[in-house]
This record gives C-alpha cells, structure tokens and sequence, in this order.
C-alpha cells in the first residue's frame, strides 16, 4: 500500500499536480513560522522597550521590603533584581521648604532605561552612565531647583540628614504615573536613609522590588496568585500608560496578522487539494477498476495527503527559515542591540499549522476520491461531486480555532474572530450564491465577451462559488489588516502630533491668570485650556462615607488613595468623549460633575449619582451630569473629576495647562520661570521621546506584518487562477477553432476574470467590513464606515485577477488549437 | 455536381516533424493532397500514423514544418494564427471524437457561438432549427453535463453546420459512442453532408465509417496513398 502510495506521488510530483498543493503548504508553514517567529521577537523587543518605563520587566509594590523567599526564588530563577524605597517627606534649605517625593535608591538603578542629568534646570542633558548619588549626596529635578532656587553645590536637609545637591535630574525612565500631579523628586542613596530618620511609624512608605530577566511571566503569575491586598504587581506591557495601550494594540495586530496569514495560505490549500482531487478521478477509477476496494483507495490518498504535508511541511519550514534571515536584518535596525534570541516554538509552530491546514482545508476534496465510482473510467461525467464548501469550510474553521488557541492564548480575540468568522464565511456564501443568481439574468444585457464570463461564472454555481469564496476571503484578509494598520497608525501618529505640548505648568496663581495668559501670546506659545485645580478627595457617594461604599477586600482605587485634582470647565477637552449623560456646559442651576468613566465604574458610580467631595476643611455636594472616556495619553491635561463652571471658586487652587515649547526657543522656559518664580514647569520631552520610538517601531512591526500577508494573498491569488488553466485552456483552443481571434478568446477569458475579481472585490469589502466591527472592538478601537474601501476593494480586486489572467492566460492563446485533437 | 472551378484544399509537399530530447520525430513525410468541392473523403490509417497530425495541419490548427496549403485557393500555412482563425471562420467546421462542448453553455447557446462570432442577427432562430432538425428541439436549454454521449455529438454536429461551412473537418466523430448511437451520428453527419453540399473531411480507423465516403486515403509511414476500400 505504501509503495503504491509513493510510487503515485512520484508520479504526480512529476505532473506538477502536486506542486501547487505543495506550494499552498508551504506558504502557510512559511509564514506561520516566520510570522509566529516575528511576533514573539517583535512582543520581546517591545516589551523591553515598554518596560523602562517601570525599570524593569516587573515591580512589586508593598509596604514592607520583599520578603527574602521571594527574592531568592528570583534570583534561582535567573532574574535580575533592584529595590528602591519610595516615600513623601518635607526638604529644606535655609530659606525654604517643599514637601516631596523621596525616592531612595541603591546601586545598580534602574535596571532597564537611562536616567539623564543635567548642571541647571532646563540645561543640557547627559545620561547618568548607571551612576546614582553617592552616599551624602542627592540629585533634584527641576521643579523642585526652581521652586527652592538651588543648584549643583548647594545643601538640602532631607530629615535629619544634610545632604548636597550635585546634579538636576532631567529624566527619570521609570518615574512613571499621573506626571503632572507629582510632588517634586529627590533621589537620595540608601546608605543615608538611616541617618535621616525619616521613616517612622504610620508614614507612607512603599517598597518597590523590580525584577528583571527571560522568566518574568512566570514569576509575574506567582506573584499574582499570592497577592495581598496592600500588594501591587506592574509589567511593562500593561494598559493604562501610552506605552502599554500601543504594545497591547501591536501585539493583537501581530496575531491577528498571523491568524489572517494562515488563512490566506488556508485559501490556497483548499484550492489546491480541490484541484488535486479532479485531476486524480480518472486515475481513481482506474485503481477501483482493477478491484483496488473503496477502503484501499481512501488509505492510498490518505498516504499521499500525508507525503504531500511532509513536502510541504519541510518546504516551508525552510523557506520560513530564510524568510527568518531577511527578518533579523530588518528587525535588526528596528531594535538595536535589544533583539532576543529566538527558540524552537516557530518551528513546531510551522509543524502544527502545517498538518492542521493540511488537514482542515485540503483533506475533504482528497478523501472524497474514495467515492469516485469505478464507471467513470467510461463515462467522464460520472465522479464525486466537488466537496459540499460547508464542508470544507467547517473543516478550515474548526483548524484555525485549534490553530488560534495554539498560537494566542487570546481567549477574547480567538471567539471574537472564530465567532466572526463563521458569520463572515456564511454571509459571504449567502451573497455569493445571490450575486451568481442575478448574474444569470443579467446575461441578456451584456456584450457578447462579457456575457460569456457571466454564464462561465453563473453555469457552474459549485465551482465559481468555491473561487468566489476563495478570493473573496483572501481580499477580504488583505484588506481588513490594511484597515486595522491604517487606524492603529493613525492613532499612534493622531496621539504624538508634532505640537504635542512638552512642558506641562503648574501653580500658576489664579491672580496671576491675565499676566500669565500674555506672556503666552507675547511669546506665540501654543497652549491647552488653564484650568483651575483645587486638590481634594471623594469622600461621600449618595450621603454614605466612600470608604463603606467601597469593601474592604477590594482593591482600593487608585483615585481613591491620594488627592484628586479637581477643575472646573464649561468646555470639554477635544479629546475627552461622553459615554453616558449629558456635558453640563455652563448650567449652574446646581452643582453638576462629569466623571471619568473607569474611575465611576470601579466605584458604582451612575448619572444622577451625589457625591460628596473635600478640599482642606470645605465640603461640598455634586451631582453626576455625565460620565466621561479620557486620553490619559493624550500628553494634555486630564481629570477624573470636572465641575460645573463657578463650583471651585471658593476653593483655594492654582492653574494648570500644558504648552508646547519649540526646541529651539528653549530659552522661554527659563524666561517663564523667572518672570512667574512661583511656577513649576515638567518637561516632558524625554518621556516623548520615549513613546514616539516605541510607537515608531511598533509601526514598522506592523507594517512588516502587513507586507508579509500581502505578498501572501498575491501568491494565493496567482496560484489559485493557475489552478484553473487546464479548462481554460482547452476553452480558449475551442473558441479559436470555431473562428474566434485570441483577442476576442482573451476578452472572454478577461471578462471572467474581471467579474469575479470586481465581485469578489465587492464581497471582501462586505467581509472585510463586518470582520472590522469584531476586529475594531477586540481591540479597542471605534468603528466607522468604510466608504473608500467598498469602491477600492472591487477595483483592486479586478485589476489583480486580470493581471494574474493576463499573465495565466497567456498560454490559452499560445497553444495551438491543435491541442483539442491530441487530447483524446 | 459542378466541374470544380477551386479546389476546397490543396497540399504539396506537407511535411511535420517534432523535436524531441535526442531525436527528430518525423510524423508527416511528404504529403500531397488535393480535395474537390462536395467531395468526402476518409483518411484511414493505424493509430500513432499521424491521422489527427495532418487533420490539424489541414485545419490550420498547427504550423507544418514544410509544404504549403491552399484553402479555398488560398495560401493557408503562411497566415497567422489570426489570420487562420479567420479563414476558418464560416469556412471550416469541425467535429471531434470527445464532442468539445463549452460546459458553461446550453446546447442552444453552444450551437449560436459560431454564429455569434460572424455577428449572425438571427443566431437564435438558426441554431434552434438545426437542433430541432438533429432531433434536440426538447433539449434546448441542457448544460451538456445533462446529455448523454450521442446527444452531445448531435449538438456538436448542429454546430458544426450551423455556419453552412463549405468543408467540415470530422475526427473520428464515432469514436467515443456505442454501436447504436454511431449509426445515428453516422447517418446524421452524412444527411447533413447531402444537405448543405459540404466537403467532407473524416478521419478514422473504421473502415466501415470511411467505406461511406466517395474517396479513402491511407496514412502509412507518413505518406498518404489512396486505399482499396
């Protein structure tokens, strides 16, 4: 059984049947592998990027220092580990005094990212060179050098010590958080920390231990499993910051690339095994004819099924294996000095997508062969029926669901997109059937070239369905991640615009306002609104104290855990969207407050809610008019809590507003501080920096995707009009000994092309549209029409099927007519 | 019949060969051939003796590698592929062993081709009789996958017709059809023949089928000799 089987496909490898099912194999393999290998170095590489951002792969956050359990399974686990000590407390000189944010650090600080330092506040910048302060010394940022007016030389007492300034620390990777809302930074070295005696009992200490190194998922998930409640875990690649929104977002584009890659290859395979499965019925009957039984026919396909995903696998993986070496050049440059090694998982990722696309889209049409009757030896018309599409499609979806759970683990994305596709395939199916329908009675109203494309399509319904389906969903995969890119990166580019304001300023005294607001048009200084900021806390929701609202075993929300900043405004921001309610605008008929929308659901806050607020001794009542979605990356000033106009004029507050400050007017900012001495200004500049290289590579990355399916949907689109030329063929020779010229036999031949390409064109359009609503929310992107895309894809889709039937046919209308004669 | 003032074809010194890895294959020697208006002729031969060759040479299907053809008086090995397709057009008619149908059309519609490649205003009503007159008219709007073996030849004989071709070339047009429906297709193609007044072009190794023809010529070695029927 097994040398027949191989001495068959010895044979069919030299017809070239079964190269095409070959090639279809091996382009999934390929770029299953590739792809899968892209991903995990491009997910690593951002992770890396993301996670300066913290100072390493993960922080755990407590009250006390880490216990040495854990620090030792870290260490056992090959991963790299620092702690610093972060705490509020009052710095002095001689004159003055400033509440602020002590951080105390030891050697080896940070262990991912570069601080940067400088000789006077908004001067030139140099990396600190893994230097920290020396013991006996500390290095202030420029708020707090402004505010108290020192520099490099002079004294500051942090508690009981006395300590020097030696330099203004410009940057700080890993300061992270609300940056506008922090108290002025001091860096100190953990060898002062006893002598200034300012941890006591009952102070707001936390202990920050960052672990860094390959293992940190594993130990993340510990972590995570033990966790107390006063315990907090971060990872770099988390939401909620600009760095973190952008990786989740590319990492999704990348699997979803990798899934819509396979599928594209899937189309391919199922072409090609529909194609081998016709061929081999004479020959299957032959074999049935000479007393081969039903079961032995199936056992020989099935080893030959089996040799073909063998070729094809190897094929692949070799091909991705090259396709691998031009990657690394490219993500070489992308991610300098950062590129992780890759393992073996691309490789038996390429295994398993080899078998399950062989097995889902392209075992059916070959298993099928088992039921083609023997009598078809005399009678050509006899045979199995081309493989019902359900059932290769079922076969195809139930592959990939196995295929994403292997490959993602996104269990969101996996039923998103299964869910999705199944509805997709079915309505593609639905409206392929109606557009052959309506094609057949169109007919009377063509030209005679185009009416002979039309019965093509419309007379073998099965066959133009299945290339209907075929191309249709190839298109539709190529355009929908076209689509995702462009809104991915038109967001990333939207979020960064080149007037991103790089300064934010604080403190600006309310009678200081006009004064203020002229120095910005003196100077041309674009600005965001000022808006007034009083700090305080919630501490009522409807009449109840917060903290008996809110459990005791949940999680105490971050906006609940130190002071808010609290404005007022009749406008709201650009960038701020309300999901719920009404904006109150400038109705003062009572005291309306518009909510962020996370923060009210973490409490179980709804519209028409009362909650009660303090600002030093005052309180005051609020009701919710609305409820809010905010760009926290959006480098503008944004608040959890906005008043009605005229709620905080009792309060005591200072303003608030970001502004940009071109490079080369730097001296402005000095210029500010001096005429308004009572100011801080936050530059941001490096923090910019930071996530425009990030959202920088994160384009590339998914431009490198997008290349990468594409290239394959042309390959799959060229392999599956090749799959028809043997017919086509044999036609055009027909048409020409009836008298037809090759210009008029190629017009017949291009109309058909041309329809199913515009067709199938308008269908992906319509998959790609509806794959877009689940893809779009998977991700967390809003959905709009695509106008543009309904009148492209059709367009594209009949250009490229007439260029590659173009190419095809080329050899309809070079063969000899004579061809017919010889055939019998 | 009318002294032929043209003859249909006329062929001198027709010569085929193919190049294969080590070889020259010479399928046609020298061949020279002249047919007649109205004229039937069989062209008999073993398998592998290059029948279907010089059919598609006759035809203008194939280039020859030497020798010249006239159809209709004129020159015909020299014409393009265009060109060819072109004096073929309304001139020559063909029928094939394995029928040739376009399975995307009906039987209608695969008889109206011709027709419409000509630019016939009333294709329609021609093929509709000619298939009524091969006894079809109830399966008009059959795909060809719906009719049996003998009924697609009948249809490729109606089109064969249905541009009243002055020679009609047929390759063993029997050959794939049981007893009963090869007497059928063989009285038809005859009847036909009569009918129109066409020039018959008929190649097979049924000595029976080519007995009906007026003249038999036999391919051996590559050369055609008139045969003792």
């Amino acid at each position: 059984m097994l040398k027949l089987a191989l001495k068959l496909l010895r044979r069919d490898w030299r017809s070239g049947d079964a190269g095409l099912l070959v090639l279809a194999l091996a382009v999934a393999v390929a770029s299953a592998s590739a792809i899968g290998f892209l991903v995990d170095r491009v997910e690593r590489a951002m992770q890396s990027q993301a996670s300066e951002l913290i100072g390493g792969d993960i922080q755990f956050i407590d009250v006390q220092p880490a216990p040495q359990a854990l620090l030792d399974q870290a260490a056992q686990m090959g991963m790299r580990t620092n702690q610093w000590i972060q705490f509020p407390s009052v710095v002095a000189t001689a004159e003055d005094f400033r509440l602020s944010s002590i951080k105390v650090v030891e050697s080896g600080w940070p262990l991912k990212g570069e601080p940067r330092v400088t000789d006077r506040p908004y001067g030139q910048e140099s990396p600190a060179n893994g230097q920290i302060p020396q013991p006996g010394q500390v290095w202030i940022d420029p708020q707090l050098a402004t505010e108290l007016q020192i520099g490099p030389g002079d004294p500051l007492e942090v508690g009981a010590a006395a300590l020097t300034v030696t330099q203004i620390l410009a940057f700080e990777p890993d300061r992270g958080g609300g940056f506008y809302s922090l108290q002025p930074r001091v860096l100190m070295n953990s060898a002062d920390l006893e002598a200034a005696e300012v941890i006591r009992p009952g102070a707001r200490v936390r202990y920050y231990q960052v672990f860094d190194g390959p293992a940190w998922p594993e130990l993340k998930q510990q972590l995570q499993n033990d966790l107390q409640p006063q315990q907090r875990i971060r990872s770099g690649g988390e939401g909620g910051n600009a760095f973190g929104n952008a990786m989740e977002r590319a990492t999704s584009y990348l699997r979803l690339g990798s899934i819509l890659a396979i599928i594209v290859a899937g189309v391919g395979v199922a072409m090609g095994a529909n194609r081998y499965g016709q061929r081999h019925q004479a020959a299957t009957a032959l074999l049935r004819t000479m007393g081969m039984s039903s079961a032995n026919v199936f056992r020989v396909h099935l080893l030959q099924l089996g040799g073909l995903t063998l070729l094809g696998v190897v094929g692949g993986l070799i091909l991705g294996f090259i396709a691998q070496f031009s990657l690394i050049g490219i993500l070489a440059a992308m991610f300098p000095g950062e590129l992780p090694p890759s393992g073996w998982k691309p490789i038996w990722m390429g295994l398993a997508t080899g078998i399950a696309v062989a097995v889902g889209f392209g075992a059916g049409p070959i298993i099928r062969l088992a039921q083609v009757p023997p009598l078809r030896v005399l009678r050509a018309d006899l045979g199995s029926a081309p493989v019902a599409l359900w059932v290769t499609y079922l076969g195809a979806v139930i592959a990939l669901g196995v295929l994403m759970v292997l490959y993602t683990g996104d269990v969101e994305l996996t039923l998103v997109l299964a869910g999705g596709g199944v509805l997709t395939v079915g309505i593609l199916a639905f409206l392929a059937v109606g557009l052959l329908r309506s094609l057949g009675a169109a007919r009377g109203i063509a030209g005679q070239s185009w009416r002979f494309g039309i019965l093509h399509l419309a007379r073998q319904p099965k066959a133009a369905a299945a290339q209907f389906l075929a191309f249709s969903l190839t298109l539709m995969a190529m355009s929908l991640l076209f689509l995702v890119r462009e809104e991915l990166v038109g967001r990333w580019q939207e979020q960064l615009p080149d007037d991103v304001p790089n300064y934010f300023v604080l403190n600006v005294l309310p009678e200081e306002r006009q004064d203020f607001q002229s120095f910005l048009d003196d100077n041309e200084i674009t600005s965001s609104a000022l808006y007034p900021v009083s700090r305080g806390r919630l501490t009522e929701i409807n009449g109840q104290p917060v903290r008996e609202v809110v459990s005791k075993e949940e999680d105490t929300p971050e906006a609940l855990e130190r002071d808010l900043s609290l404005t007022e405004s009749a406008e709201m921001a650009p960038d701020n969207r309300i999901v719920s309610g009404e904006w109150h605008g400038d109705r003062t008929d009572q005291t309306w407050v518009s909510v962020e929308v996370e923060v009210a659901e973490e409490l179980g806050l709804k519209v028409g809610d009362r909650l009660g607020f303090t600002v030093n001794d005052l309180f005051f009542q609020a009701t919710i008019g609305s409820l809010r979605t905010v760009q926290w990356d959006s480098f503008q000033p944004n608040f959890y809590m906005i008043f009605s106009p005229g709620t905080l004029e009792k309060m005591p507050r200072a303003i608030l507003t970001s502004l940009r400050i071109a490079p080369e007017k730097q001296g402005l900012a000095r210029e500010m501080v001096r005429q308004f001495p009572g100011i801080t200004l936050f530059q941001v500049d490096a923090l910019l920096k930071q996530i425009r290289t990030v959202l920088e590579r994160a384009t590339s990355a998914v431009n490198l995707v997008l290349g990468f399916v594409l290239a394959g949907g042309l390959v799959v689109l060229w392999v599956s009009v090749n799959s028809t030329l043997d017919e086509r063929i044999r036609e055009g020779a027909l048409v020409r000994v009836l008298g037809a010229s090759r210009a008029q036999a190629r017009a017949a031949q291009l109309s058909e092309f041309a329809l199913l390409g515009g067709l199938s064109g308008l269908l992906g359009a319509a998959g790609a549209e509806l794959g877009s609503v689940f893809v779009y929310q998977a991700l967390g992107v809003e959905w709009g029409f695509h106008a543009l895309m309904w009148l492209a894809l059709p367009v594209l889709g009949a250009g490229l099927l007439i260029a590659a039937g173009y190419l095809g046919t080329r050899r309809v209308t070079q063969t000899a007519p004579a061809v017919l004669l010889r055939e019998s | 019949m009318n002294a032929p003032s043209v003859s249909v074809l006329q062929v001198e010194g027709l010569a085929k060969r193919v190049k294969l890895e080590d070889e020259t294959l010479t399928i046609l020697e020298s061949v020279d051939l002249t047919i007649n208006p109205g004229e039937s002729v069989a062209i008999i031969g073993p398998s592998g003796s290059g029948k279907s060759t010089l059919l598609s040479l006759l035809a203008g299907l194939d280039q020859p590698s030497a020798g010249s053809i006239r159809l209709m008086g004129q020159p015909f090995d020299s014409l393009s592929e265009d060109g060819r397709a072109a004096a073929r057009a309304g001139t020559v008619g063909f029928v094939f062993q394995n029928f040739q149908l376009l399975p995307a059309l009906t039987a209608l519609e695969n008889v109206m081709l011709p027709l419409e490649l000509q630019g016939a205003a009333d294709a329609r009503q021609r093929a509709q009789a000619l298939l009524e007159q091969v006894g079809l008219d109830h399966r008009l709007e059959h795909l060809p996958g719906r009719l049996s073996g003998g009924e697609q030849q009948r249809v490729a004989i109606a089109r064969a017709f249905a541009t009243r071709p002055q020679l009609l070339f047929a390759d063993e047009p029997t050959g794939n059809l049981d007893a009963k429906n090869s007497d059928k297709i063989e009285a038809l193609l005859f009847d036909l023949n009569r009918e129109y007044g066409t020039t018959l072009v008929l190649v097979t190794h049924d000595r029976q089928l080519a007995a009906r023809c007026e003249r038999q010529l036999l391919l051996d070695n590559g050369t055609l000799e008139a045969a003792n029927a």
